[in-house]
Order: structure tokens, then C-alpha cells, then sequence
């Protein structure tokens, strides 16, 4: 009898055993947590570069770059920061800063993207080219955020201007719009080379 | 009293008291004046004597002489002037019947405040500098107050470091702010007027131009120049994340057309020199991210001369013989330390164009050289058909 229960415990044991590489398999995976390398900074770089100048294409295409002395957008994303803050991004916090921005920057242009296809007008191609250049920068940067487990910022849904009933009130909308995009992305580059250069330090 | 006039330190008072004296003496009038007016030029302006009694009569005088203005409305204690101009200005003073002195008033004429030139300039991320300028001169004491404003916030100071420069600066703005407002309000005591203006930080963005150029010969490349250079001193020490981009131009002394290259790093190769001859190069600087940024004043041009053998030195002519034919007006007469004959067989259209001129030169010599000949011959046969004629001459004149 008892070595019938020695047996049958060492039986239920090696069962276990056999099992737990099953049992774990089953669990949620978590991703590996590591920072991002400087080739995936770099990728980031060169995608914001790229969103910058079609940006700047887009403003220079316009009949008119305006000072912006309006500002039809009352949830865009603004920047207090100062050159100076460059060198103390750490890279959680930022990723997760700049995902949101551009989160927030992405319904503004679908906004602005429905509007400017209603009117006809002829940036409409472009837009569509930039939104999805702005979904593909998204993509990338959420991935590094999954790698270092950055906070996902939620974005409040953006208080957006009624359509625009005037060809020139497009315009202007558009200005705005592109005139702080092209900002955003400029800080934005020079965070990606700020905290690439933190990991070569 | 000689020991006083003896002693060097007596004498130095003596000397200081005198020039008190004399700068009491030179400066009565103004050490009277007891208020200063101002008024603005062109207009009508008055001038009250104080603390007379009303009716009582006062004599004007202006620096001294009686006041050569007409002032038709002028009441028994005041002076008016009418449509005001520079002369008009000067220490008035007000006297009553005895002469006695009542009140001195300095008139200063001018104009209220204007709208200024303002500029700014942004050198890199964390420096705006303003300046201004008077458009029209006011002639009065003015002060200035510098602030500016980002999107309709609270304004904020731009630093005066000195009081009478017209310049202020921010440091370390919020450059990625789109809206950046500059009010310089000009004050003077005719009023005060401000003028408000715009700037892009962006676009406004000029880096100073790169600094220590330099440029040499890479050994045994004759077609080769490393030209590198520094960071403008303004431009962030530790640039990583301020990018420069630049431009290098070059050229061949007494060419009119630059060639360029563009790098973002601080150096350069030129891989297409003209070969053995001197060259210009400049470099200048834009910020790498914004294409709408202002480019830098060029760099100094710095001069430099491709690598050339040096075992070939002693067999040629000078520089000047093949390069005059391609840069005949401006090339430079000065001969170097290298001779760049090795280079000419890399070179096909400079042989070519060597060759021909050789040709060129050999079939002049030719030409001469038979024109020469020819005329020679030419004057002999005159001289012998001449010496046959006169023969001929002779032998009729003689007598048969």
C-alpha cells in the first residue's frame, strides 16, 4: 500500500512536471522588455523627418503662407517646451508624450481631410498620403512604447470647428493645422536625435 | 604763499578751483534753469512765467537777448510761440519790471514717438535678439520698453542688458511655440507709441556662418581637397539634437562658377579639382530640420591647391604658361611650391587644349619664318633689278 502511494505520487509529479512547460505556455506572454535601438530611433527620425517635409510641401503647394492669427483649433497639441528641455527627455514619459500628440494630430487631419474632399480641393491626395504616414509613425512608435512598457496617454476626443462654409476658411483651417504640424514634428525629430544620443552617453 | 605755489599739490588745487570758476561762469545760465519744457516742433507752444501775479508784466529773454519772436497772443506772463522750430529752442527766462530774475524754463523741441524698425534675429534655439531703430528722429530723451507675447499670453520682458542700446534679447524661448510677439513702446515726454511685430522663430532662424575653415591637399590625389570647418560659436556645443546642414562651395581662381556639395557633418571632400590649380572654397550653415530656416553668411574663403607630384617640379615651365589659356584675365601671376605637370595626362581637355596651344604657336613661328624669308628675297630681287636698271642707265649715257 504505501509503496502503491509512493508510486502514484511520484506518477502525479512527473505528470505535473511534463505539464508545466504547457502551463506556462498558456499564461499571457509579456514582450521582452527592452529600449529601443538606435536604428528603431532612428527609423522614428527619419519617419518625422519625412512627415515634416511632406508637411512643408503642403504649406509651400497653398496660394498663401499665412501668419497664423486665428486659431479655429482649440485642442491641437501645443509645445511649451524650450531647447533647453531637450537634453532631459527621458524616454518613457516622451514616447508616450508624442504617441498622444500624434494620436490628437491625427483626428485634426482626418477633420480637416473629410472637409478638404467635400470642397474639392486640390490637396485632398496629399492629406491622404500624410494621414497615413501619420498612422504608419503611430504603429512604430506605439511598438517601442509595448518594448519599454511606456503609458498609453488617452487622447480627449478633439473639439473640432464646425465644417467650413467658405473655400478661404478651408484654407485658413488648413494653415493652422499644417503651420503647428510641422512644428510638432520638428520638436518631435529632435526629441527621437535627444534620446538617442541619452543611450549613446 | 611761495611755499603754497612752490608745492605741486597747491598748484593742482589752485588749477581745479579755476576750472570750477570758469565752468561756474560758462554755465550760469543753465544752473538757473529751474524747469525744462517740451514741445513739439511745428506746433504753438507756451511758456508760463510762474509766481507772478496775475497782470503784472514780465520781460522774456531768450538765452540772454530779448526773445526776437513775434507772439501776438502773448499775455501779460506768458510767451507764445507759434509753429515751433529748432531755433526756437534754448533757456528762457522770465524778468518783471526791474529786471529782476523770476523764473528760467529750458525748451526742448522734438516730436512725439514714432513707429520703429524693429528686426530680430535668431542665431539658434535659445537666443532671439531685437534691435530697433528710429524712423523718424524725435530729438527728445526716449526710453524704450521691450516685452513680447506668445499666442496671446501674458507678455513677458525682453532684456535691455544696456539701457541706451536699442537691443533686447530672450533667452531660451518656447521656439516651438507658432506665434512669437515683440512690442518695443517707445516713450518720450511728447507720449509714447509701441510697435509690435511679428516673428517666425522658424523661419527667422540664421545660424552664424561655420567657423575656421580650412582646406587641404589630399596626398597624391590630384583632383582631391579636404576641406573641413567648425560649428558656428553660437551654435550648440553639443549638437545632437540641432543638426546643421552645409554647403561648400568651390571653385578655381578666375572661374566666375562655383560648384557645390552638401553634408551634414563638419568636412568635406572635393573629388573634382582642377588639376594643380589654386582654389576658392566657402562654407556656409542652415539648421538640418527646417527647410524654410534662413542659410548663414558665408564662411571667409579660404584658398587651396590640389596635390600634385613633386618629382615632376624641375621639368616644365611655369603655372603661368598652361593656365593662362583657360583663365586669361584674372589668374593669379604668383608661382607656388608645386609644379602641376604630373597632372596634365590626367587631364584630357587641358592637354588638348595645351597641345593645340603649342601648335597654335609652332605654326606662327613657321608663318613668320617664311613671310620673313620671303621678304628678304623679295628685297634682294628689287635690289639687283635695281642694280640693272642703273647699269642700264650708265651704259646708254655713255658716249659710243
Amino acid at each position: 500500500m504505501k509503496l502503491l502511494l509512493d508510486s502514484s505520487s511520484s506518477l502525479l509529479f512527473s505528470v505535473l512536471l511534463a505539464q508545466l512547460p504547457l502551463l506556462t505556455s498558456a499564461l499571457p506572454a509579456h514582450p521582452r522588455r527592452h529600449p529601443p535601438t538606435h536604428a528603431d530611433l532612428d527609423k522614428l527620425t527619419n519617419q518625422t523627418r519625412h512627415l515634416q517635409k511632406l508637411t512643408h510641401d503642403l504649406i509651400s503647394d497653398q496660394e498663401f503662407d499665412s501668419v497664423i492669427d486665428h486659431h479655429r483649433f482649440k485642442s491641437l497639441p501645443a509645445i511649451s517646451s524650450r531647447a533647453n528641455d531637450l537634453s532631459s527627455l527621458e524616454l518613457k514619459p516622451t514616447l508616450s508624450q508624442l504617441h498622444a500628440d500624434l494620436k490628437s494630430f491625427e483626428h485634426h487631419f482626418e477633420w480637416l481631410n473629410k472637409v478638404t474632399r467635400k470642397h474639392h480641393h486640390s490637396s485632398a491626395p496629399k492629406l491622404g498620403e500624410m494621414i497615413s504616414h501619420i498612422k504608419s509613425l503611430i504603429t512604430s512608435l506605439h511598438r517601442q512604447m509595448m518594448r519599454v512598457e511606456a503609458p498609453r496617454i488617452s487622447v480627449p476626443s478633439p473639439s473640432l470647428p464646425p465644417p467650413p462654409s467658405f473655400h478661404w476658411e478651408m484654407d485658413q483651417s488648413s494653415q493652422e493645422l499644417l503651420q503647428k504640424f510641422r512644428l510638432f514634428c520638428d520638436w518631435a525629430a529632435r526629441a527621437f536625435l535627444s534620446l538617442k544620443s541619452k543611450m549613446q552617453a | 604763499m611761495p611755499g603754497l605755489v612752490s608745492c605741486p599739490g597747491g598748484l593742482i588745487v589752485i588749477g581745479i578751483l579755476t576750472l570750477f570758476f570758469v565752468h561756474i561762469n560758462s554755465e550760469i545760465w543753465s544752473n538757473e534753469v529751474s524747469d525744462i519744457q517740451f514741445g513739439s516742433l511745428g506746433s504753438n507752444v507756451t511758456l508760463i512765467c510762474g509766481g507772478v501775479q496775475h497782470g503784472s508784466l514780465v520781460h522774456w529773454r531768450q538765452n540772454g537777448s530779448s526773445v526776437r519772436f513775434r507772439q501776438p497772443h502773448t499775455s501779460s506772463s506768458t510767451l507764445v510761440l507759434l509753429n515751433t522750430t529748432h531755433s526756437m529752442e534754448g533757456n528762457y527766462s522770465c524778468h518783471n519790471q526791474r529786471g529782476v530774475l523770476l523764473q528760467t524754463i529750458r525748451l526742448r523741441l522734438g516730436y512725439p514717438p514714432g513707429y520703429l524698425g524693429v528686426s530680430c534675429q535668431v542665431p539658434n534655439h535659445f537666443k532671439i535678439q531685437c534691435s530697433w531703430t528710429q524712423r523718424v528722429t524725435t530729438y527728445l530723451p526716449t526710453k524704450y520698453i521691450a516685452s513680447y507675447s506668445m499666442n496671446d499670453e501674458r507678455p513677458q520682458p525682453c532684456e535691455q542688458e544696456l539701457i541706451d542700446v536699442n537691443k533686447c534679447t530672450i533667452s531660451n524661448p518656447e521656439f516651438w511655440k507658432p506665434k512669437y510677439l515683440v512690442n518695443i513702446t517707445e516713450v518720450n515726454p511728447l507720449g509714447s507709441n509701441s510697435t509690435i511685430t511679428f516673428v517666425d522663430l522658424a523661419k527667422t532662424l540664421k545660424p552664424d556662418a561655420p567657423d575656421a575653415v580650412t582646406c587641404v591637399e589630399v596626398n597624391g590625389k590630384p583632383t582631391q581637397l579636404l576641406v573641413q570647418w567648425d560649428l558656428p560659436k553660437s551654435w550648440p556645443a553639443n549638437p545632437a539634437a540641432f543638426p546643421l546642414k552645409f554647403e561648400v562651395q568651390y571653385r578655381p581662381v578666375g572661374s566666375n562658377l562655383w560648384s557645390k556639395l552638401e553634408t551634414e557633418i563638419t568636412g568635406a571632400m572635393i573629388m573634382d579639382a582642377l588639376v594643380g590649380h589654386l582654389h576658392h572654397i566657402r562654407v556656409r550653415a542652415q539648421d538640418a530640420f527646417i527647410n524654410h530656416s534662413q542659410w548663414s553668411e558665408w564662411s571667409q574663403v579660404v584658398q587651396a591647391r590640389p596635390w600634385s607630384d613633386p618629382s615632376l617640379n624641375t621639368e616644365e615651365t611655369t603655372e603661368e604658361f598652361y593656365e593662362s589659356p583657360i583663365f586669361p584675365s584674372t589668374f593669379p601671376v604668383k608661382a607656388t611650391e608645386k609644379s602641376p605637370d604630373s597632372s596634365f595626362d590626367e587631364n584630357g581637355s587641358m592637354s588638348l587644349l595645351i597641345a593645340l596651344g603649342l601648335f597654335a604657336a609652332v605654326m606662327v613661328a613657321v608663318v613668320s619664318a617664311i613671310t620673313i624669308l620671303l621678304w628678304v628675297r623679295n628685297r634682294r630681287r628689287d635690289n639687283v633689278t635695281k642694280q640693272e636698271l642703273t647699269s642700264m642707265v650708265k651704259m646708254k649715257s655713255l658716249p659710243i
